[in-house]
């Protein structure tokens, strides 16, 4: 067999092996969508409106602070409605005042109104506001990321729809309460300092023991993670009033530090108003302890030792990487953004199963029939279409995997409708071969006639449905990416099959009939 | 074997007769569609809310409809599927805000209208010992999740076995059996289940009587992208597909293979209208396809006039268009054949989800075909008349 010939065979040998082996085990390897195994996708709006309010009130206290430290008398701090703040000040201090704006409120711009003396109006500047939303935005990510890996979620995605911009795209698969998974993701971190009154008890039971059943009232039992003196493997459990002393609302800033032994700690302050009630509640209750909850979760119970005026430090037997991440987590738990479900599609795996069985089964039922029509109809020559098929199969199985694609619904429709398409290229091939025979030319000239002229047709109608596909995969969403997918890897695999190793397999055959060959079976 | 031996059909002769057929058909499908109140869009376009619903046994779908009637919700749509109609597919569109007045309607301000109202929907199916389970704190075995059957089971199983295992093997077997339990006789088989876990299940948890197998809920500013970006990916796609003819071409042959398209969508889009199927993204996706598979379809024989154009320099354009579509005409049918079987198990074996798109795909590839055969060859000609071309190429 002549050189060529061998080579093209051991091509053909090589692509299908490597395919095969990026299949291989395809319960591993090949991704199902979110339609076909079950979960969620979800969107979701930041609403950073809620942020900027935030930054307004803070803005407020930090004014009022500024102006009285630097002793600038005046009649009040207005906040307004559209986000704007006013100095009613109670003397023409222009200077002064000026100066105040200067240092303390960088991200402000300022008018002064001469028609009405004394008053200053503040606004955020532009770059301000975007500089905050995109904050929020980022901390919010972070956030869902954070409960994300809490529910346990293999493989999820959570991303940013688009570059900038306030929503945020997440992709849950096999969740299978997806309700519950939804609330849970909405709701910002809360993070609380709540009163102990008892506790804590190592178990559920021993605590519902010693409080004789009833829990006396506006209290709750709140289990303890953070912190365990009765060893692996419980779950203690305090009491503690139902009433925040603080919450994270108040929270200003939290980050990692270092406690007295040099240990990770956690600092955080607080604002004027949460500073004010910490300072006196600790003040009244020194050598009580005070309960960390994050998210009904008691996360440490120090002692106060001493009255805390608004800094302070969570200690505890954290890693550097723990109070890093509670800082995190408390940071964004201050963040008082809240989110909308602008778009939810949870289909569950019993559904997805079910797709999948009634999806390989028409294909397989099609595959079939395309096949039995195939060798009717050309013999030989089909079974020769039906062998590319075939791997054309299996080498768009091969590319999703590698690529790491998922398959979804529409994409295993795309799947299918390949099959159907991909005998195309064959059928064009074989019509133009059988005209040649008519025309009496020679088996071998026909075919390789027939290839040739058939090559242009084939690359022209298959770029044009490309291009169809690639604005789908463009412009597409979710499942229509899928198909996109699907169709274009599909158009492409069926390029190398229909014509590559159709017309290896007719040349070998061709060549071991011998040098004269009268018929082809077309 | 051979379908057609040297066929010599005159399709172009009769062209104007099957451009005003086309014409008329075009006509027809946008009255029909702007006398239907435009397309019947799904939630993906319109915003909504969407529900599957399998329960035990078939339900009364006159009593589902009057108890979502008395929701006033917006408008809703209800169809069942499957060989005993087990399952259930709610929509609701057109969403009517609610009065803010009510405590629970406060309480829950940030859930979308979208969200509020596929859970009234949801709750307002659930049998009345369901709604009192629930109230009860009793959790329901056909829809609960693992983590929260684990938390029932943590406070009766062993040691031995885990009750997260446990958990596991329940939600498999949900699964198994389209997400319903019928009984709780079915959980004896899982390892582990003692007499006391199951009388713990029994005392804590129900079997629902439907289980939720798809939520999907569009809001209404998400639904207008989505549109957008819908039509924009068929309007690029089609100067895509210009761009490339031209190129490959001529910019007539382009002209003539895009109008041939356009014909296609509007008379599959007009035969989807009369269906009264509902119009969402997928429907865009076998749209799409079919653009591709048309113009694939129409680029065959234009490849087939551009190499006779060689050989046939005398003859008249409709003569040299005629034949190369007869020179094609077994490739046409074959192809069309091949895929439309393919289709064919689709819209018969493929489920509920497929089925729409499996009709689209039929319609596409009829006139796709005939579009192909009778009309993308005959505006070459008219054209031609109109305004002869220099022999190029």
């Amino acid at each position: 067999m002549p050189k060529k010939i061998i080579w093209r065979i051991v091509l053909v040998f090589a692509i299908v092996g490597l395919s095969l082996f990026l299949i291989y085990p395809p319960r591993d390897k090949i991704k199902l969508g979110l339609d076909l195994k079950g979960g969620s996708h979800l969107v979701l709006q930041v609403n950073t409106d809620d942020a900027l309010e935030n930054e307004v009130d803070q803005a407020r206290e930090w004014l009022v602070d500024s102006l009285i430290d630097e002793s600038i008398p005046f009649t009040e701090v207005v906040r307004k409605e559209d986000r704007t703040l006013e100095i009613i000040a109670e003397a023409p201090q222009e200077e002064p005042i000026k100066e105040v704006l200067k240092d303390r409120m960088p991200s402000w711009d300022y008018t002064l109104y001469r028609q009405r003396p004394n008053r200053w109006v503040l606004s955020l500047k532009e770059s301000a506001i975007r500089n905050i939303e995109e904050q929020t935005v980022r901390q919010a990510l972070n956030t869902l990321r954070n409960r994300v890996d809490e529910f346990g979620v293999e493989e999820p995605t959570i991303q940013r729809q688009g570059l900038a911009g306030n929503r945020i795209v997440l992709e849950l698969p096999g969740l299978d309460d997806p309700e519950r998974v939804k609330e849970k993701i909405k709701t910002v971190a809360q993070l609380e300092w709540k009163e102990v009154v008892s506790g804590p008890y190592p178990s559920r039971e021993e605590a519902l023991k010693q409080l004789q059943s009833t829990l006396p009232d506006g209290t709750e039992l709140l289990s303890v993670v953070g912190q365990n003196q009765f060893g692996e493997g419980t779950t203690p459990y305090i009491l503690v009033r139902k009433a925040a002393v603080v919450t994270g609302r108040d929270l200003k800033n939290a980050y990692r530090s270092n406690d007295e032994n040099n240990l990770p700690a956690v600092s955080f302050s607080l604002n004027a108003e949460g500073s004010r009630i910490f300072s006196r509640y600790t003040a009244e209750h020194i050598g009580d302890l005070l309960a960390i909850v994050l998210d009904d979760k008691v996360h440490s119970y120090p002692v106060i030792r001493t009255r805390i005026p608004g800094d302070g430090q969570i200690t505890g037997s954290f890693t550097v990487q723990e109070a890093e991440d509670l800082a995190l987590l408390l940071r964004s738990g201050a963040l008082p953004a809240s989110m909308t479900y602008l778009e939810e599609r949870s289909v569950g795996p019993s559904l997805g199963r079910d797709s999948i069985r009634l999806g390989v089964y028409a294909a397989v039922i099609g595959l079939l029939l395309v096949i039995a029509f195939m060798i009717a109809y050309y013999k030989k020559a089909g079974i020769n279409a039906v062998v590319a098929l075939f791997l054309n199969i299996v080498i768009v199985l091969g590319i999703l995997a590698y690529f790491r694609a998922t398959l979804t619904l529409p994409g295993i429709a795309g799947l299918i409708l390949t099959i159907g398409m991909a005998v195309d290229a064959n059928v064009l091939i074989f019509e133009r071969i059988r005209e040649e025979l008519r025309e009496g030319k020679s088996v071998r000239t026909s075919v390789s006639s027939g290839f040739r002229k058939a090559w242009r047709t084939i690359l022209d109608s298959n770029l044009t449905t490309l291009i169809a596909a690639l604005f789908l995969f463009e412009f597409g969403t979710g499942p229509v990416k899928g198909f996109a997918v699907t169709l274009s890897v599909g158009v492409l695999a069926s390029m190398f099959t229909a014509v590559f190793v159709s017309r290896t397999i007719f040349e070998a055959v061709i060549f071991r009939r011998g040098p004269r060959v009268e018929k082809l079976s077309i | 074997m051979r379908l057609f031996r040297d066929t010599n059909i005159d399709f172009l002769g009769k062209r104007y007769i099957f451009l005003g057929l086309s014409g008329l058909l075009i006509l027809t499908g946008i009255i029909f569609i702007i006398m239907k109140g435009g397309l019947n869009f799904g939630i993906d376009f319109a915003g909504g809310a969407m529900i599957r619903l399998i329960f035990q046994s078939a339900p009364q779908i006159d009593n589902i409809r009057r108890e979502l009637s008395n929701l006033k919700l917006g408008d809703t749509e209800i169809q069942t599927f499957g060989l005993e109609r087990k399952e259930v597919l709610i929509r609701v569109e057109r969403l009517i805000p609610r009065g803010g007045s009510t405590d629970a309607a406060s309480e829950e301000s940030e859930k979308t209208l979208e969200e509020l109202a596929s859970e009234t929907v949801i709750n307002s199916l659930r049998s009345t010992t369901g709604q009192d389970a629930l109230k009860r704190g009793l959790i329901d075995l056909n829809n609960a999740g693992r983590e929260v059957i684990q938390k029932v089971l943590e406070e009766v199983v062993a040691s031995s076995s885990s009750p997260q295992e446990m958990a596991q093997q329940i939600i498999e077997l949900r699964d198994e059996n389209k997400g319903l339990l019928s009984s709780f006789e079915q959980l004896s088989s899982i390892p582990g289940m003692s007499q006391e876990v199951m009388k713990t299940l029994k005392e804590k948890s129900f079997l629902g009587i439907f289980h939720i197998a798809q939520v999907e809920t569009v809001g209404p500013k998400v639904g207008a992208d989505l549109r957008r970006k819908a039509l924009a990916a068929i309007i690029f796609a089609l100067i895509g597909t210009l761009l490339y003819i031209t190129f490959r071409f001529r910019f007539r042959f382009a002209v003539a293979a895009i109008m041939a398209l356009v014909h296609d969508v509007i008379v599959t889009t007009s035969f989807f209208a009369i269906s009264g199927r509902e119009f969402n993204l997928p429907i865009v996706a076998a749209l799409l396809t079919i653009v591709g598979y048309s113009l694939n379809d129409t680029i065959v024989i234009f490849d087939r006039v551009r190499d006779n154009l060689k050989f046939m320099r005398r003859d008249p354009l409709e003569k040299i268009i005629n034949k190369s579509i007869n020179q094609t005409l077994s490739r046409t049918i074959l192809t069309s054949g091949t895929t439309m079987i393919v289709v064919l198990c689709l819209y018969f074996l493929g489920g509920t989800v497929i089925n729409s798109f499996a009709y689209v795909m039929m319609v596409g590839i009829i006139t796709g075909t005939y579009s192909t055969v009778y009309i993308a060859g005959a505006i070459l000609v008219i054209w031609q008349k109109l305004s002869p071309a220099k022999a190029k190429r």
